[in-house]
């Protein structure tokens, strides 16, 4: 007993003679390294097997590169891993020139011999469209985010020139072609890394322990705990600043805001609207609000048999009191939406005769179609705030109050497990949203109302509408931009008179910060590379 | 002893046997379960004979169990382990000075605050001592097991122990950050068995005070320091053993709050995890490991009881 008391003290004893001299010392530590907070676990490191979450929003730029970026401020297409590429006329053949200094992460589970080749670029496209490819049916063989554009058909071959010339054939002309493989989901991976993983039969492996080109490599990963990214020494556009980057995903324990305030997190992704006066208050934290590409809307399932009636999806449309969502939830952070498309997309047409709150409108709407006695429903609210939702569970309260007010029962289904892919066919109505990958309106209306992700499962309100689509299309092939105006503002008619979806509002990208951290890029898509990132004092 | 013992041993076996049935029943829930189709015996004694090799299945992401127990298990251990110590490192002192002062005002202090202590909520506590020790006096950090910043490999899956004999720079601020992290959670997480153990002690102590043999120790002019030491402690906690090797089982449930609360790594936040997930093989390794724990802990306890306390021994003999 005296021994154990013994050792007891002298064990406190030594932590406290530890402490002497800590703070100069763990500032060294800090200035190399920065802690990321507020997003949740990923299912997979591999953003072509994910729509959405940490993977493609946060980790693929930090861990692969893609062909080429999408310009923040013009939403054009810009030189990356690709530094030329050739069209030919007709818009069917791209020729990409590609960088040959890029150098692949050196990990604890693979070393590689060789720069980026096109055989590179070549493996990771055609794992996505032909099934043929030994890694296709790996993870599932479900690509939601490309089969929600119909990638497999619009791209037929992919063939490597020489090292470096990689040629892509097209079914069909397609202009938002190159934005879309300038966005996170079409990274580059390692050929030599595949075959590695076949000659071992790991092929999961490809999926879970990620070798890219990115500016930093996977270095630990514990499940809803925290990943840990480390400085790859030979990035092509020279080594980060920063020697780790750490995310902690755990979704438990006081919040993230206390830790924010406690500097345990150096960086809160989508802080709560209703955290921001207590940011705002501290001296030592940037806030960052930029408007972002995204959408907050009502999915209604069309296979319902009352909401299948296009009169009944209206009176919801009416029924919702957005300037109400938006001043409780948003505090002043979003705009209202009057179509799907954001204010500052192109093909933006402001609606504000169909788009707005009405409630008499709503209840003779519903009389008409039969439901004047009342209409129950069911909606799936997710708990995690987004940057197009600050408070999913505040905002659908609000449209439950609201559609009691016209005589329609809400019950909420609060489930952490909801994702739009396990989408359960007993819900009436989701509370979700979208996230742009690219600038163009295409990537609004495809992922989520085509018939095509109607197949894949994306668009939840199962709705397909062969008029919508042939817009669609013919809009991917005009060649003059005022045609494809025309084109959306046509498509966005459509969408308001049959309403598969109800707009809500338009949230802004939040991000609050320790003042120390300098360099971010920001991008009204997804996360940039946190190559440029360093601490200033 | 040794018959003892077997009696103990046998009990413990029985009641894991039966343990296990509720854990096959579990995995028998999932709607779409390998197991759900098999006969209820036969698909025990397979998942028995899995059992024994440790093999707890694959959780819903594909990653055997044993490996995530393997990560999660020793953290609870560690904040358990340690809160218990000083539960009674806290608690023994203070139990024996209440019951020395039986009846006094110090007395009716220590078990006013210790009842008062008892029956605060738990969550209700740890969040007060954020807010006050993390939040305003900005001493100890809110949440987690170490600084993220450090990288602590993992070897023990204990983060004292890890820490200590890691290498690098870094190797005392990370033993420090382990340190200020473990803080926190360990007071709330003493604080009901601190509780406990200061009751116990004292109607303990004040049985023990009543004794004949202390007033002969008195007589014969032995300071107060040398009753205490030499006859009362050795007297009174012997019989109180077993009940609070108990303590470290309720214990086991109030880690899962203070777990999630503090945002601890450990078995508590991994079930709560598994549970919102509807992950059945998890819950099932996670009911079957705990379940393990508390078993093991009581059956311990009473053998360290009746090895230390001739009493209970006679009793057994008396008994057959």
């Amino acid at each position: 007993m005296k021994a154990f008391i013994k050792f007891t003290l002298s064990f406190f004893s030594f932590s406290l003679l530890v402490g002497c001299g800590e703070a100069i010392d763990h500032d060294k530590v800090r200035q190399q390294g920065f802690v990321y907070c507020g997003q949740g676990g990923p299912n997979t490191f591999n953003p072509q097997l994910t729509d959405n979450g940490i993977t493609p929003e946060t980790l693929s730029p930090q861990l692969f590169d893609t062909l080429l970026t999408i310009d923040p401020q013009s939403f054009e297409p810009a030189p990356n891993l690709a530094t030329s590429w050739k069209a030919n006329k007709a818009g069917t053949e791209y020729i990409f020139k590609l960088r040959d200094d890029v150098a692949f992460q050196t990990t604890a589970w693979f070393t590689p011999t060789r720069t980026l080749t096109a055989d590179d670029v070549v493996f990771s496209f055609s794992r996505l469209i032909d099934s043929s490819n030994p890694f296709h049916y790996v993870g599932g063989g479900l690509y939601p985010w490309f089969n929600g554009i119909d990638f497999q058909n619009l791209v037929i071959d992919i063939v490597p020139l020489s090292n470096n010339r990689v040629k892509f054939t097209l079914s069909r002309p397609d202009n938002s072609f190159l934005s879309n493989i300038a966005t996170s989901h079409a990274v580059i991976h390692s050929k030599e890394y595949a075959d590695h993983l076949i000659l071992i039969d790991e092929k999961n492996q490809l999926d879970s322990l990620p070798v890219g080109t990115g500016p930093f490599f996977l270095a630990e990963y514990q499940i809803n705990d925290f990943i840990r990214l480390k400085q790859h020494p030979n990035y092509w556009r020279g080594k980060a600043k920063m020697g780790q980057v750490v995310f902690d995903i755990s979704n438990r324990g006081t919040g993230t805001l206390a830790k924010l305030l406690r500097e345990e997190c150096d960086i809160l992704n989508a802080p709560l609207s209703s955290q921001l006066p207590i940011i705002e208050q501290r001296d030592n934290i940037e806030l960052t609000a930029k408007p972002a590409m995204n959408i907050s809307f009502i999915a209604v399932n069309t296979s319902h048999p009352a909401l299948n009636d296009s009169r009944v999806r209206k009176a919801l449309n009416y029924a919702i009191n957005r300037q109400n969502i938006l001043d409780s939830v948003y505090y002043g952070t979003g705009s209202q939406a009057y179509s799907v498309l954001p204010p500052s997309s192109w093909a933006y047409h402001k609606d504000a005769t169909q788009l707005r709150y009405d409630r008499n409108y709503a209840i003779a709407l519903l009389r008409e179609a039969g439901f004047s006695k009342g209409l129950e429903l069911t909606m799936s609210v997710p708990v995690e705030p987004r940057a197009y939702n600050p408070s999913p569970r505040k905002t659908a309260e609000l449209i439950q109050a609201n559609l009691a007010d016209v005589g329609i029962t809400l019950n909420l289904m609060t489930d952490e497990r909801y994702s739009r892919l396990d989408a359960n066919q007993n819900i009436d109505l989701y509370l979700t949203g979208w996230i742009a990958n690219t600038g163009d309106p295409d990537s609004f209306f495809r992922p989520l109302l085509s018939c095509d992700s109607k197949r894949v499962g994306l668009n939840v309100s199962s709705w397909c509408n062969p008029d919508f689509d042939f817009l669609l299309d013919l809009a991917l092939e005009v060649d003059k931009k005022r045609y494809r105006l025309n084109l959306y503002k046509q498509a966005q008619n459509i969408l308001n008179e049959e309403f598969p979806v109800i707009p809500l509002n338009h949230g802004m990208q939040l991000q609050a910060q320790h003042s120390s951290l300098k360099g971010f890029k920001v991008s009204p898509f997804n996360a940039q590379p946190f190559d440029h990132v360093e601490r200033v004092h | 002893m040794f018959l003892y013992t077997v009696r103990r041993l046998n009990l413990f076996i029985i009641t894991m046997l039966i343990l296990t049935m509720v854990g096959f029943s579990i995995l028998r829930l999932a709607p779409n379960s390998a197991w759900a189709i098999q006969d209820f015996w036969t698909g025990w004694l397979t998942y028995l004979g899995e059992l024994m090799q440790l093999n707890f299945g694959v959780n819903r992401f594909g990653v055997p169990i044993i490996d995530e127990l393997l990560i999660v298990f020793p953290a609870t251990l560690e904040l358990c382990f340690i809160a218990f110590i000083l539960s009674l490192l806290i608690g023994i002192p203070i139990g024996t000075l209440a019951g020395m002062k039986q009846g006094k005002w110090v007395d009716t202090f220590i078990s006013f605050t210790s009842m008062s202590g008892y029956s605060a909520p738990l969550f209700w506590v740890a969040l007060l001592m954020i807010m006050v020790f993390s939040l305003h006096f900005e001493m100890f950090p809110v949440a987690g097991r170490y600084d993220l910043l450090y990288q602590i490999d993992h070897v023990t899956g204990f983060a004292l122990i890890d820490a200590f004999f890691a290498d690098g720079p870094y190797r005392a601020h990370a033993l420090q950050s382990v340190i200020e992290h473990l803080i926190l959670p360990c007071l709330v997480l003493a604080l009901a068995p601190t509780t406990q153990v200061i009751g116990l002690m004292r109607t303990s102590v004040a049985e023990v005070m009543g004794q004949n043999y202390i007033r002969a120790a008195r007589i014969k002019g032995l300071s107060t320091r040398e009753i205490v030491t030499q006859h009362v402690l050795r007297n009174a906690i012997p019989p109180i053993i077993p009940k609070i090797g108990v303590q470290l089982s309720s214990m086991l449930t109030l880690a899962i709050i203070t777990e999630s609360i503090f945002n601890w790594p450990g078995i508590g936040r991994w079930l709560l995890d598994a549970l919102s997930n509807q992950d059945y093989i998890a819950i099932q390794a996670g009911v079957i490991v705990v379940a393990t724990l508390v078993l093991t802990a009581n059956i311990l306890s009473d053998l360290i009881g009746a090895m230390v306390n001739p009493l209970v021994r006679k009793e057994w003999y008396a008994n057959r």
